[in-house]
């Protein structure tokens, strides 16, 4: 499901303007990422939580160049679903 | 940082960020969240502009998280959140380059690492902060045991924690210059300072120890003085083995008596014969002796005084004086203007000493009965 079809259900759920959900959606977004670059976790109850883990600086070795490259650190956002979307997701 | 944004936080600050009230942001957060869950249980993937792809893995995948689903985080969201990395990018490293001290870092200050040329060493400047922070705790700690478990003045100095860091090529030409100017080594003398405030601080102890000990030895030595010269303990009569043992001999010395008497009494023909022989011998010594017997009585007649000294009372003064201890009843008698109280005497205190003949009974043997009679009428009286 691309993100206009998400819109549309959500906007026919929430009985809301597509502006209004965008508004909304990006204003979560916004939230979610300057959260997740102060490293601060997002948690979502009975869904999961947006979990922001820095990897540092590292040599690693090309296997194909066979050449050291220094990787610079890197923050990647991980989602750790929850055991009620888990257990559903399971279940389906 | 390392917190966890709560779900009340986050509509609150929804609420904040779009301009609306905590109740639609809360309905739209239930909405939003419950879709996705809706799309998934479905078994399709959703993705949202600005966050990201969940991804719905099939049972069969065998590269499939456990929890069957998987999130690919938005491009934007992925550049916005690693922007303070964006101008770095991966380094291709020359051979011979040496990154064995990349995992320690050195206590080098961030403001040296930040001014090097390779785009590389603002990161590394971040991580070292926090080891130097680490770096400067664990100095502590060393400065700590060395001052607690070394506890010689002479002891060895503490060298300055050698800082492994990596050889970049420019740097290894400035480290000598750098080492010699950054390293003060204050180390050495914090630890050295710390242990003379210690052992300063336990002289004065010491001293008060020794101060306290020698007062404790003169006020012993006082007390001692006191009670052996000034205060002097007199023994009373009859109740220790001395008393006793005079008393003995007085009796052995009143039977003797008794028996002299008794066995001249019994043979007075004997004696009689003796006695007239001598009778005129006696009278004319008598009247030989009279004119110097005069100034003798005179002499007699001249009071004698003795003093009270430490182990010296009324009955060594009988003894001296009498030749039996039982008669310092006489020499207290005599003296009650100056004594009230017998067991109690001061050193110094003069007595006068009573004539023999002055003393109550006819012979030696009564007088000492009588004596004795009235030492134990005393003692009672004074016990």
């Amino acid at each position: 499901m691309d993100y206009r079809t998400f819109r549309k259900q959500l906007c026919r759920l929430t009985d809301r303007s597509a502006d209004d959900a965008d508004a909304l959606t990006e204003g979560l977004a916004r939230i979610i990422r300057e959260s997740c670059a102060d490293l601060d976790s997002v948690a979502i109850p009975r869904f999961g939580t947006f979990v922001p883990v820095k990897h540092e600086e590292e040599v690693i070795t090309d296997l194909s160049t066979g050449k050291r490259m220094l990787v610079p650190p890197e923050i990647n956002v991980e989602f750790h679903p929850g055991a009620m979307l888990t257990k559903r997701l399971r279940n389906e | 940082m390392n917190n966890t944004v709560t779900f009340s936080q986050l509509i609150t600050r929804l609420a904040k960020v779009a301009g609306t009230d905590t109740n639609t942001s809360r309905l739209y957060l239930r909405s939003f969240f419950a879709l996705i869950e809706e799309t998934l249980a479905k078994g399709e993937d959703v993705t949202i502009d600005g966050i990201g792809t969940f991804r719905r893995h099939s049972t069969d995948d065998a590269f499939a998280p456990d929890s069957g689903i998987s999130f690919i985080p938005d491009k934007t969201l992925a550049d916005e959140i690693n922007a303070p990395f964006a101008v770095f990018e991966p380094v291709e490293l020359a051979e011979g380059v040496d990154f064995s001290g990349l995992d320690t870092p050195s206590p080098a200050p961030a403001e040296e690492i930040l001014s090097e040329p390779v785009r590389v060493q603002e990161p590394v400047a971040i991580v070292e902060e926090e080891e130097i922070q680490e770096e400067e705790t664990r100095e502590e700690d060393i400065r700590q045991e060395e001052v607690t478990v070394t506890q010689a003045p002479a002891a060895a100095p503490v060298s300055a924690p050698q800082p492994r860091r990596p050889q970049w090529p420019e740097e290894a030409e400035k480290e000598p210059e750098e080492a010699a100017v950054s390293q003060p080594e204050p180390v050495e003398d914090e630890a050295d300072d710390e242990y003379y405030e210690e052992e300063e601080s336990e002289r004065p102890k010491t001293l008060r120890w020794i101060i306290y000990g020698a007062l404790g030895v003169i006020a012993v030595a006082a007390v001692a003085y006191f009670a052996a010269v000034v205060v002097q303990p007199i023994p009373t009569f009859g109740d220790d083995e001395e008393e006793a043992a005079a008393a003995d001999s007085v009796a052995t010395v009143v039977e003797e008596i008794e028996v002299e008497e008794a066995s001249a009494a019994a043979a007075p023909g004997q004696t009689e014969p003796q006695s007239e022989e001598t009778r005129p011998t006696e009278t004319a010594a008598q009247t030989k002796t009279e004119p110097p017997s005069a100034p003798a009585a005179d002499a007699k007649k001249q009071e004698v005084y003795d003093t009270i000294k430490p182990g010296y009372f009324m009955a060594q003064m009988a003894r001296k004086h009498y030749g039996n201890a039982p008669f310092w009843v006489y020499i207290y008698e005599a003296n009650t203007d100056v004594i009230r109280n017998p067991n109690r005497l001061s050193n110094g205190t003069k007595l006068r000493i009573p004539d023999k003949s002055t003393f109550p009974g006819a012979t030696d043997a009564e007088k000492l009965k009588l004596a004795i009679e009235k030492q134990t009428q005393l003692n009672k009286k004074f016990d």
